[in-house]
């Protein structure tokens, strides 16, 4: 509801106080409305008495007027004439000498004669009775509407010549007089019962309040009360008292005391508003009160809080501490965190930046300077300079010197260009940023550096030769100069150079050759990868008796790509696995078409060097070539068995247990090494096309085709001669006695289809016609 | 102070006389339509007289005392009675034969106080009994 703890402390304190002050407001009211209300009872109880005697004091007056009055002689001696006129001006006589509202001679017979008018009164009955039975009342008596406080009293000669009532109006002047008498601003009213209702002329009571006052008074009179009770009226509540009024006639009349409590609790006024005036004071010093002391609490809170999302967004700034509570030492402890956590970022961010191994700056510390570095009018170059032969080194030396090795030589890095950022970027690899003005410029610089650090360096007494060689890379744009760099460094070593530039060019787009990869799936279902067959010729049966399966890739958009590219993308992916399943199923589909077509042909695949320790692949290639209908040889390249010898050769010897001839591929382009050839059970070696181009210029490589004929045939394998172009060249090794010949001469890579049009082209062998007598005296 | 009788029958033409036997002087008067008169203030054993001609109740009092009250009643036929302090008047005389019994009261509840009923006088005694309303005196206050 509030999303600040000042305002939530400030409205709750606020509204406490204000519910204990309305709670004591209305108590006092309560308390202040009984006290009015009981001491207006009693202001009532009391002007009710005081009425009471008033009533009778002015009951005395008239009676003593009436009777005085009756009893003139002259006053008689009129009435006892009967004559109107001369009755009614005794009787104006008499009301001029009263000064009395109401004259009226009742004579026995009834009726009235008024002392004004003619008219006769509307006088009840009922007067005329209660005359009959006491000629001397006293009481109210309504007239034409009005109330009037009236005596009788009978005029006697001395038989009853009638009554004389004498009354005063009982209107609100008459009230207003009596009221006067009062202690308190009491309303006095006299009613009287016309109709059911009470009412008096000319007093103003609404309709509810005079259904009102006729219920009270009803219930008083029945009641017999003499007690006020409260009544609601218009103008509010008020305390009311009833006093009946004994009338003339026997009809109802009442006296209407009543008293607005509000007038009464007026008097409380001063209390009440005293009370307000102490409440909003208290209020307003609560709420302030309240406002410091949680602004107090919250704003150091809110200081650490902004504190706390500065550390978050990374920035350290300490809280102010001014006091010294609960919350300033929560600020101490975050102070303290954040130097602490400063502390181990930096230490972290060193860390980060630093290798641990040999103490330099590592390749991220060299990247981040190199964002920073400000060539001006020249050009800042990355070199990666790479150390020869290290692992040779290092196994020489030991890790630790090893690791000294390269401190040292940072060393010399910073000795040289102490400000030059640089770092270790690989094992044996250290990277600098220098500026040059040129690529020539770098070059010289680069050499020159190279002469320095290739000084001998001593190793606790023992000298250790250094060569180096550096890839650099020109920094432009945004590109990765150190990887660039790395690369150069790789095409460095790979050209036996020294130095090389970046060369983007022979690098190509390793990231666009990688996504070949994930279409490689679609290109096997889709139908872009296809074998193609090279025919292998048989030197003695002068016919093509195998023939070696490749791979190709028609890309949709790229075209022909090269096998080396993605069969070595494969390989590093892990998709060879599914490419070399691939040919071999394709390859016995292939044998079978041939077969079928009349060609019974030995169908030779190569197995990658990644795969020939995979015992999966392995009994799954075996699986494949089962049900090959004639033989099957896998291709394997020496240097395959090197990585994982004794995996390699338990698959090679399985291979060979289910009927699938060995081929050692590329022979002569490794290391040739006569101990794997003595291991492997192969059945045929291939020797590497290099040695088969220059056959019949070089007496060299003939000499080493020669001996490696009979090297093989010495231990039982068929040798076959990769990259035949000429036809001097294969009577050449017919004559040397090699089996096999396969090449360009015979036939490039072919579709089966194709294939099928080649060994049905009788002119196709044509060159073997001048060249098999000497192949075949040579191997007579 | 009172006159006495409080009741009188007088017959018409008759003259009565007021002698004062107090020691203090009276003014009668009566504003009766029968026969008003006044009698100035006169002393003890002074008399004066007054003789009412027409038949009708004559109202006296006294003007300085309002509690003294007497009334005269003035008729024409000579068999009229007050009765004792029972109520019961005895006629004697009557003829025989149609009559008009009167019955008055100072305060009999009746107009002019007065009941009339026809009866018709038998030869022998006859009883006739009459229930009346009596007014309270007035101005009770005072002792009469
Ligand atoms: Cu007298």
């Amino acid at each position: 509801m509030f999303k600040r703890l000042r305002t939530k402390l400030t409205v709750l304190y606020a509204g406490l106080f204000c519910i204990v002050l309305v709670l004591i407001s209305a108590a006092a009211y309560a308390v202040a409305a009984r006290q009015a209300q009981s001491q207006v009872r009693d202001q009532l109880v009391a002007t009710g008495a005081v009425f009471d005697r008033l009533w009778q004091v002015r009951f005395a007056g008239l009676q003593e007027g009436a009777e005085l009055s009756v009893r003139d002689y002259g006053f008689r001696q009129a009435v006892a004439t009967g004559d109107a006129a001369t009755v009614r001006s005794a009787l104006q006589n008499l009301h001029r000498r009263l000064g009395a509202d109401l004259v009226v001679l009742v004579p026995p017979e009834g009726g009235a004669i008024n002392s004004e008018e003619e008219s006769p009164l509307p006088l009840s009955a009922a007067l005329k009775t209660a005359l009959e039975n006491d000629d001397a009342l006293t009481g109210v008596l309504e007239v034409d509407g009005v109330l009037h406080q009236a005596v009788t009293a009978p005029v006697l000669a001395p038989n009853l010549l009638g009554w004389v009532v004498v009354g005063q109006r009982l209107d609100q002047e008459e009230m207003r007089s009596l009221e006067q008498l009062s202690p308190i601003p009491l309303h006095a009213v006299a009613l009287s019962r016309l109709d059911g209702v009470w009412s008096a002329p000319g007093e103003r009571l609404s309709v509810r309040d005079r259904g009102a006052v006729s219920t009270f008074i009803n219930r008083a009179m029945s009641d017999r009360s003499a007690r006020p009770e409260s009544i609601n009226v218009r103008g509010g509540r008020a305390v009311a008292l009833v006093r009946p009024l004994r009338t003339l006639d026997g009809s109802r009349a009442v006296l209407f005391l009543s008293y607005p409590l509000a007038l009464a609790l007026a008097n409380y006024r001063s209390l009440f508003e005293a009370l307000i005036a102490v409440g909003v004071l208290g209020l307003a010093l609560v709420a302030i009160g309240t406002w410091l002391l949680a602004r107090g609490i919250t704003r150091p809170i809110s200081e650490l809080e902004t504190a706390a999302r500065d550390l978050e967004a990374g920035e350290y700034a300490p809280v102010r501490v001014e006091t010294s509570d609960e919350i300033a030492r929560l600020a101490l402890s975050f102070n303290a965190m954040i130097d602490a956590i400063k502390l181990r970022e930096r230490r972290i961010t060193d860390l980060a930046l630093t290798d641990s191994e040999t103490l330099l700056p590592n390749r991220l510390a060299l990247e981040r300077r190199l964002k920073t570095q400000d060539a001006r009018d020249r050009r800042v170059f990355v070199a990666a300079i790479g150390i020869d032969r290290f692992e040779q080194v290092r196994s020489a030396i030991g890790y630790a010197h090893a690791n000294a090795l390269i401190a040292r030589i940072g060393e010399r890095l910073v000795h040289l260009s102490s400000r030059a950022p640089m770092g270790r970027l690989a094992t044996d690899v250290l990277g600098v940023a220098f500026l040059a003005g040129d690529e020539g410029d770098a070059r010289r610089r680069i050499a020159a550096l190279q002469a320095k650090l290739e000084q001998p360096l001593s190793l606790d007494g023992q000298v250790v030769d250094i060569d180096v060689s550096v890839g650099v890379a020109a920094v432009e744009g945004e590109e990765a100069h150190v990887d660039r760099a790395s690369i150069a460094l790789d095409q460095a070593r790979k050209a036996r150079v020294k130095l090389a530039f970046f060369d983007s060019d022979s690098y190509g787009d390793p990231a666009r050759n990688l996504s070949l990869m994930g279409e490689m799936r679609r290109a096997l279902s889709r139908g872009e990868i296809r074998l193609a067959h090279q025919p292998k010729l048989d030197l003695r049966a002068r016919r093509i008796t195998g023939v070696e399966a490749l791979v190709r890739w028609t890309h949709p958009s790229r075209g022909p790509l090269p096998p080396d590219l993605f069969i070595s993308m494969a390989e590093e992916t892990g998709n060879i696995r599914a490419l070399t399943e691939f040919v071999l199923h394709q390859a016995v589909e292939d044998q079978s078409k041939l077969a079928a077509a009349g060609w019974p042909l030995a169908m030779s695949v190569n197995i990658s060097g990644r795969l020939i320790g995979d015992r999966h692949f392995a009994k799954h290639a075996i699986e494949a070539v089962r049900g090959a209908r004639h033989g099957f040889c896998f291709e394997i390249t020496e240097t395959a068995v090197i990585d994982n010898p004794k995996l390699a050769l338990e698959n090679i010897e399985l291979f060979a247990a289910h009927s699938v001839q060995i081929s050692i591929d590329d022979y002569g382009s490794g290391l040739s090494s006569l101990a794997y050839l003595k291991q492997l059970p192969a059945h045929e070696l291939k020797i590497d096309k290099l040695f088969i181009q220059h056959l019949t210029d070089s007496k060299r490589d003939a000499l080493l085709v020669r001996s490696t004929v009979d090297l093989a045939h010495g231990l039982g394998l068929k040798v076959t001669a990769e990259g035949v172009e000429q036809p001097a060249c294969i009577a050449l090794l017919a004559a040397m006695g090699c089996d096999m010949a396969q090449g360009y001469l015979i036939s490039r890579p072919v579709p089966v289809h194709e294939l099928l049009s080649i060994l049905e082209d009788t002119h196709r062998m044509d060159f073997l016609g001048h060249t098999a007598l000497r192949a075949g005296g040579e191997a007579a | 102070m009172q006159f006495d009788p409080f009741v009188l029958i007088a017959p018409a033409g008759a003259s009565v006389a007021f002698p004062n036997y107090d020691s203090l002087r009276h003014q009668v008067y009566s504003f009766s339509a029968a026969g008003p008169f006044e009698l100035r203030l006169y002393g003890r054993d002074e008399s004066r007289s007054v003789s009412f001609r027409n038949v009708g109740v004559i109202a006296i009092g006294c003007n300085i005392h309002d509690q003294m009250a007497a009334f005269i009643y003035v008729t024409d036929t000579p068999f009229a009675m007050k009765t004792g302090a029972n109520g019961i008047a005895d006629i004697a005389g009557v003829p025989p034969g149609r009559a008009t019994l009167r019955v008055w009261h100072p305060y009999l509840r009746a107009p002019d106080s007065q009941i009339e009923r026809p009866i018709v006088v038998p030869a022998g005694a006859m009883t006739q009994a009459l229930e009346v309303g009596l007014r309270p005196p007035p101005h009770r206050r005072y002792s009469y």
